[in-house]
């Protein structure tokens, strides 16, 4: 449904990407791991067609959140929402409001962008890719800085996305999360994908690339009420 | 249309039929010939200029994500004024009608050309302003250089025209010069409010979101040609009412880029028709030898704004 | 500059040479002396500004530089009291004599003055001919009582009382509206005059004397004036009272 195929890129003359191939289809949820500066948010951004030479998708099927995502001006959550039906060319509010509800900002939605807190900004962001009610979402980072409960809440609502028949694709720096939600995990080091497979398949690359080990503990953890079996 | 524009046009065509009654020879209904030959040009000019500043700032607002923007501030309107200086102290503007607002759009495009492409460097909101001030510091510069070395001995004298603008004896050929390009460029303007919209999280987020950004700017820079260029040719230099015109509007007319196109067109439009009024008034009623610069009207009040918007935007 | 068109230009044996350093001293010195003429300003060249142009082009000229005049050792040279101030205070420390002339606001200051400019070259005997030629001209003019005239110079200024425009117009016969300041468009037209007397426009474009030929104005009966005649007065400015008296 979404793919790149032999794709490479540079920045400012740096190669970024390598030769890259990836193929994704609906129903999975895509998690994006990799050290800083592997080039995850490049690869994303060439999925999304932003990269010079990248082929453009469907606007109105795929939407992509961008990092650390900001809007210029002190809209209302509503509106910033709204935006995400510019690719359709109508107002559509039903659409909007299911957006909203399903980040969990349908109370706030009067309020301004910039007087929420980050993460409720952040879900902001999410509600107007969902707004679109696109066949595939393209995320990076979107829980960078979320508490854990709003963390579990929008991962599991992407979650919900993926297995409604959606395609998600979001780079997460967290890769127990990432294993805990995710159906596939690419690993992305020094503009390659080093592994692309189940996520605890993954995971002993992945450990390489950081330069950690992969072990056991048992540590406390925060998890979400009645949820067995997630780690 | 929503209700801050109906308001605005409401009091803009007030102040339309007070503006005929205002004049060096007096208040109240004049001669014919006085009426048609100078007071009508003069406003509706006056209208027509500001409508043009006040949307060419809401655009340019909307486009470079920064709530300096200022077609005035940023140099376009000085690269106008250069363009216009050139060709009419050099003769072109005699050689046909329309060279005057056709060498103004020329100077108003290249300084349009030089801010897309500053912008597109990804420069901070500061910087991008920086850029457009030296832009018009250059321009003021050139300006007068042109003019001291126009082979018209009295040119340099005529600066303060050029630099702050006016509309005294303005005729109904400048009406027709400048008319027809400003309300092309307004229209063409009009049309871009959602497009804004998805700038507004950002030129890679509105480019996924289907939006031709170098269009989109490309298109900007055209209208904003269009409606200052012509302005500046038949008007002079006059800045911070595109500055000032959106800035009073957001808490009315709400912070979306497209919500504010419409309102700051008919608020341009009133804010420089009552800077127009005022110079008319002041000779009347202080012992001014002549009228105040338009200019400089409209600095005095853009002024303390500017001020008060660089403080709220973040460092 | 100055030194090679000194060359093509010599004096005649034993005449003392005069330099000129302003617009009005230069047409007078051309009008009384032209044989003495050692250099004149550039300005005098300028068909716009100078009566005498056509002569003062094949006349040497020198810019207002005490080096530059220095180098032509005048024996006199004549300024204004205005420009080209530290030039004649640098000229007057090295021992050069230097006359500064007033510019006359009417007819009788323009006589003095010719009189004063023609003894100070001894040629006391052209300087009446021309003085007389002035009060002739100036005798002959009907003397008919004309309605109300405004003299509008470029940029909206008007001539006001104690001007030369203004005694120009009296001369004809006229009744000076103007003021002295600067009226707009609307303004002149609030109080129309019956005559509306404004400048030849000018070879280049100009915004100021564009006005002049503002729509609005058109209906007005008009009559316009080389500027040359009166940006310095001298004999030939009798001419704007004789074409006024029409």
């Amino acid at each position: 449904m979404i793919e790149l195929r032999r794709f490479s890129a540079s920045l400012g003359g740096v190669a970024v990407l390598h030769d890259v191939s990836f193929r994704a289809v609906p129903g999975e949820f895509v998690a994006v791991c990799g050290p800083n500066g592997a080039g995850k948010t490049t690869f994303l951004r060439a999925l999304a067609g932003i990269v010079p030479g990248a082929k453009r998708p469907d606007p109105r099927r795929v939407a992509y959140v961008e990092q650390g995502a900001r809007c210029a001006w002190s809209l209302s959550i509503a509106e910033v929402a709204a935006l995400g039906r510019i690719p359709h060319g109508d107002e559509n509010p039903a659409a909007v409001a299911r957006a909203l509800a399903r980040c969990g900002v349908a109370a706030l939605a009067g309020r301004q962008v910039d007087q929420v807190s980050g993460g409720q900004a952040r879900r902001a962001m999410l509600a107007r890719a969902f707004a679109t009610e696109p066949a595939a979402l393209l995320l990076d980072e979107p829980v960078a800085d979320l508490d854990p409960a709003a963390c579990h809440e929008i991962l599991r609502v992407l979650q919900g996305f993926a297995q409604g028949g959606g395609l998600v694709m979001a780079v997460l720096h967290a890769v127990e999360l990432a294993c805990a939600y995710a159906t596939r995990m690419v690993v992305v080091h020094e503009g390659r994908i080093v592994a692309d497979d189940a996520p605890v398949a993954a995971l002993p690359h992945a450990a390489k690339c950081f330069g950690l080990e992969l072990g056991e503990d048992r540590a406390l953890r925060l998890l979400p009420p009645r949820q067995e079996g997630i780690f | 249309m929503n209700r801050a524009s109906v308001v605005l046009l409401v009091v803009l065509c007030g102040l339309l039929g007070v503006s005929l009654l205002v004049g060096a020879a007096g208040l109240g209904v004049p001669d014919w010939l006085i009426l048609w030959q100078i007071r009508l040009p003069r406003t509706l000019l006056a209208a027509l200029v500001g409508a043009g500043l006040g949307l060419s700032g809401a655009v340019l607002q909307g486009a470079l994500r920064n709530p300096l923007a200022d077609p005035g501030l940023l140099g376009i309107g000085g690269c106008a004024a250069l363009g216009a200086v050139i060709a009419f102290y050099w003769g072109v503007a005699a050689a046909f009608a329309g060279a005057l607002p056709g060498a103004a759009m020329l100077g108003a495009a290249l300084g349009c050309g030089m801010l897309m492409a500053f912008s597109g460097r990804a420069l901070s909101g500061p910087s991008l302003i920086l850029a457009g001030v030296a832009l018009s510091a250059m321009a003021s510069a050139f300006i007068a250089l042109a003019l001291s070395l126009a082979p018209n001995p009295f040119a340099l004298a005529e600066i303060t025209f050029w630099l702050m603008g006016g509309l005294e004896d303005r005729t109904l050929a400048h009406l027709a010069l400048a008319g027809p390009p400003i309300l092309l460029g307004c229209a063409l303007l009009l049309r871009l409010g959602r497009r804004l919209d998805a700038l507004s999280l950002g030129e890679a987020t509105a480019a996924t979101l289907g939006l031709p950004v170098g269009r989109t700017l490309m298109l900007a820079s055209v209208g904003v040609t269009l409606a200052v260029g012509a302005g500046a040719a038949v008007a002079g230099g006059i800045g911070f009412v595109g500055l000032v015109v959106p800035h009073l509007l957001r808490p009315v007319a709400g912070q979306r880029p497209g919500a504010l196109l419409a309102p700051s067109m008919a608020g341009g439009a009133t804010l420089l028709l009552l800077a127009d009024l005022l110079a008319r008034l002041a000779p009347l009623v202080l012992p001014l030898g002549s009228e105040p610069r338009l200019g400089v009207l409209t600095a005095l009040l853009g002024a303390p704004f500017l001020v008060r918007i660089a403080r709220q935007v973040a460092p | 500059m100055a030194a090679a068109a000194l060359i093509s230009c010599p004096l005649p044996a034993g005449a003392a040479g005069v330099v000129s350093l302003n617009l009005c001293t230069d047409q007078l010195l051309v009008l009384l002396a032209p044989e003495r003429v050692q250099a004149l300003e550039f300005l005098a060249r300028d068909p716009t500004l100078s009566f005498v142009a056509a002569q003062a082009r094949h006349l040497p000229w020198v810019r207002a530089d005490a080096e530059a005049v220095l180098q032509l050792r005048p024996d006199l040279v004549l300024a204004g009291h205005y420009g080209a101030q530290t030039t004649v205070a640098l000229l007057r420390a090295r021992g050069v004599r230097v006359v500064q002339i007033d510019e006359p606001q009417d007819f009788a200051g323009i006589e003095a003055q010719v009189m004063q400019v023609s003894r100070l070259l001894g040629v006391e005997a052209r300087g009446q001919a021309l003085v007389d030629r002035m009060q002739a001209t100036l005798r002959a003019l009907p003397r008919r009582r004309r309605g109300r005239a405004v003299f509008w110079e470029a940029g909206g200024w008007t001539a006001g009382p104690g001007s030369l425009a203004d005694a120009a117009l009296r001369a004809a016969g006229w009744t000076d509206a103007g003021t002295g300041s600067r009226i707009g468009v609307e303004a002149l037209l609030r109080d129309k005059p019956d005559l509306m007397v404004t400048e030849t426009a000018p070879a280049f474009p100009s915004m100021a004397t564009d006005l002049a030929w503002h729509p609005a104005l058109r209906g007005l009966p008009r009559k316009t004036v080389a500027p040359a005649l009166l940006t310095c007065g001298g004999p030939y400015s009798v001419q704007v009272a004789e074409m006024l008296a029409q």
